[in-house]
């Protein structure tokens, strides 16, 4: 009996031998050896195509060749090695061929290329979506939604969107998506993300992101895993941001910037009521509050506002310690967890501070307020400066 | 229970006394032994190996009776294998051609996959990079195209270059 050789072997162990061979042979070279293994490289259906290291003349090639509807996995990069690979498959293949796509995935795409397997993109079988990039925008967003009825994972580590995205509808996204990054967004759109990205994990809504900020009740049935929760906002009252948060009990880490904020997110009284009946699972609380008041404020107003952050909730339970600084010349109330989260911190020097400013913590640590500071804004009054010239300072920044 | 041995004859009539574990890295023989309720005195038959590659499996299986189950696959999800094979594997599959495809069949007969991926992976890493002509060469492969199919596939692959 003759003993066997490669073209006499069955052809499901030439398809395994064929798992482990690399796009440019098996299109360019294997598949011209004979006609046998000509006719199993374009009869197996079960390519998982790798295109990160290939180069342009040898993916055109491969391209002209490939049976589309035989390929079941693909990786597409825009990255160094391969610049403009995507646009050249786009140019090259029908996107709309590839029907029995499971999983894809195009690293560093641009938008137009993005937008053009938005329009041709085959999503039926698709399980599988790895997205990289730096320039999400509706489109994505589109893509997701045309793709994730029936696509059961996404990975995608940031999704940003942007300005463009304020009309969108985020209704039919379900995915895994597990970050969320948006520098746009309405309260509605807010609630449909959370309603949707059921596997999300950290949200983040920077910029001033959110438009037409009017009060919306959170929906009832809203239920959402988050845990890490970022908000920078101007114009914002203490019930709107409440009623932001209140669908989020899983919430363990809460950050909030808002300035020109309504006067009642001084009140520490109403945070602890709060957290304590809507965010028990919440283990660190950073915010910084800037208030702008028609009146002026006293030492004792200053004291009452502070006593509301002096309970043993704050202090002992939680031991979030806060800051007040107030401006009586600007009426301006700042109000701060410490260490702060303000960056650059705004360092006045205790020269400066005279009977306009006054600033009380609850920190017993002063040091420890400033243990978190990577950015430091320092106004030395000129004057002060020349006397300066000879002596050294040393800052330590964590 | 360790140490205990069957009896596994190869198709030139050669016995061998395998010990159980090792045997059942083999899902042909581990079904055969829990399915088919043998008995450890009864010799099981195996058609399609002889002494030759049975050795080498042996060999092989030993070598490897303690590493961690693979996990199962199907076709759907058959994962590409890392192309690194240990030194002891690459010295194992020095072996000439002949043999190579004997064990590759041996160990899809005997469903043993992590035979059955090393030996496929070597016989991948023989063809990577290699032109068309140099795979019919270490394969002694005849090139069966007929004058008008070579000259399409020539017209494949120079077509881009001609754009």
């Amino acid at each position: 009996m003759s003993r066997p050789s490669l073209d006499t072997l069955p052809l499901e162990l030439l398809y395994r031998i064929i798992d482990n061979i690399d796009v440019r042979t098996i299109f360019l070279s294997f598949r011209n050896v004979c006609k046998r293994f000509n006719a199993i490289v374009d009869s197996y259906n079960l390519y998982k195509l790798d295109f990160r290291l290939i180069t342009k003349p040898d993916f055109d090639k491969v391209c002209r060749v490939i049976r589309p509807e035989n390929v079941i996995s693909m990786t597409l990069s825009d990255e160094d090695e391969t610049p403009g690979l995507i646009g050249l498959f786009i140019s090259l293949v029908d996107i709309r061929q590839f029907t029995r796509l499971q999983s894809l995935a195009l690293i560093q795409i641009d938008d137009t290329n993005l937008d053009r397997f938005v329009k041709n993109m085959v999503t039926t079988s698709l399980v599988s979506l790895s997205i990289d990039s730096t320039e999400f925008d509706h489109r994505t967003l589109a893509l997701f939604s045309s793709a994730t009825e029936k696509v059961d994972q996404i990975f995608m580590p940031t999704l940003e969107m942007n300005r463009s995205t304020k009309e969108h509808k985020c209704t039919s996204l379900k995915c895994f998506i597990k970050e969320l990054s948006v520098t746009d967004c309405t309260f509605e759109s807010y609630f449909d993300i959370l309603r949707n990205l059921i596997h999300l994990e950290k949200f983040v809504l920077n910029n001033n992101c959110l438009i037409n900020v009017v009060q919306t009740v959170p929906p009832s049935d809203l239920t959402s895993d988050l845990k890490s929760l970022i908000i920078e906002q101007d114009n914002m009252t203490i019930d709107m941001c409440q009623s932001m948060v209140s669908m989020t009990s899983s919430l363990r880490y809460f950050k909030i910037k808002v300035t020109y904020a309504g006067r009642s997110f001084y009140d520490g009284s109403k945070w602890e009521l709060f957290i304590q009946t809507k965010l028990c699972n919440l283990k660190t609380f950073e915010f910084y509050f800037e208030i702008y008041l028609n009146e002026n404020l006293s030492i004792d107003d200053l004291n009452s506002i502070m006593d509301s952050y002096r309970t043993p909730f704050w202090i002992q339970v939680k031991q979030w310690f806060v800051t007040c600084d107030y401006s009586k010349t600007m009426h301006l109330l700042t109000i701060y967890s410490t260490p702060s989260v303000q960056s650059p911190f705004r360092h006045i020097p205790e020269s400066e501070k005279n009977s306009e400013s006054i600033s009380i913590t609850t920190n017993p640590d002063k040091q420890a307020m400033k243990n978190h500071i990577s950015s430091l804004q320092v106004s030395l009054p000129s004057s002060k400066a020349r006397n300066t010239s000879k002596k050294v300072f040393y800052i330590m920044v964590s | 229970m360790a140490g205990h041995k069957i009896k596994l004859q190869s198709n030139d009539g050669d016995i061998f006394d395998v010990e159980v574990e090792i045997a059942k890295l083999s899902i042909t023989i581990k079904t055969m032994l829990e399915d088919l309720s043998m008995n450890e005195e009864e010799i099981i038959p195996l058609p399609n190996i002889n002494s030759a590659i049975f050795k080498k499996v042996i060999q092989w299986t030993t070598h490897h009776k303690d590493d961690p189950p693979l996990p199962p696959e199907d076709d759907e999800n058959r994962e590409k294998n890392t192309n690194d094979i240990s030194s002891w594997d690459q010295e194992f599959l020095k072996v000439d051609q002949g043999t190579l495809f004997e064990l590759i069949l041996a160990a899809n007969y005997l469903d043993i996959k992590g035979l059955l991926d090393v030996t496929c992976t070597s016989v991948a890493n023989m063809i990577k990079g290699k032109t068309s002509e140099e795979i019919r060469q270490t394969f002694n492969i005849k090139n069966d195209f007929t004058p008008q199919e070579e000259e399409q596939i020539k017209k494949e692959n120079e077509w881009c270059e001609n754009k």
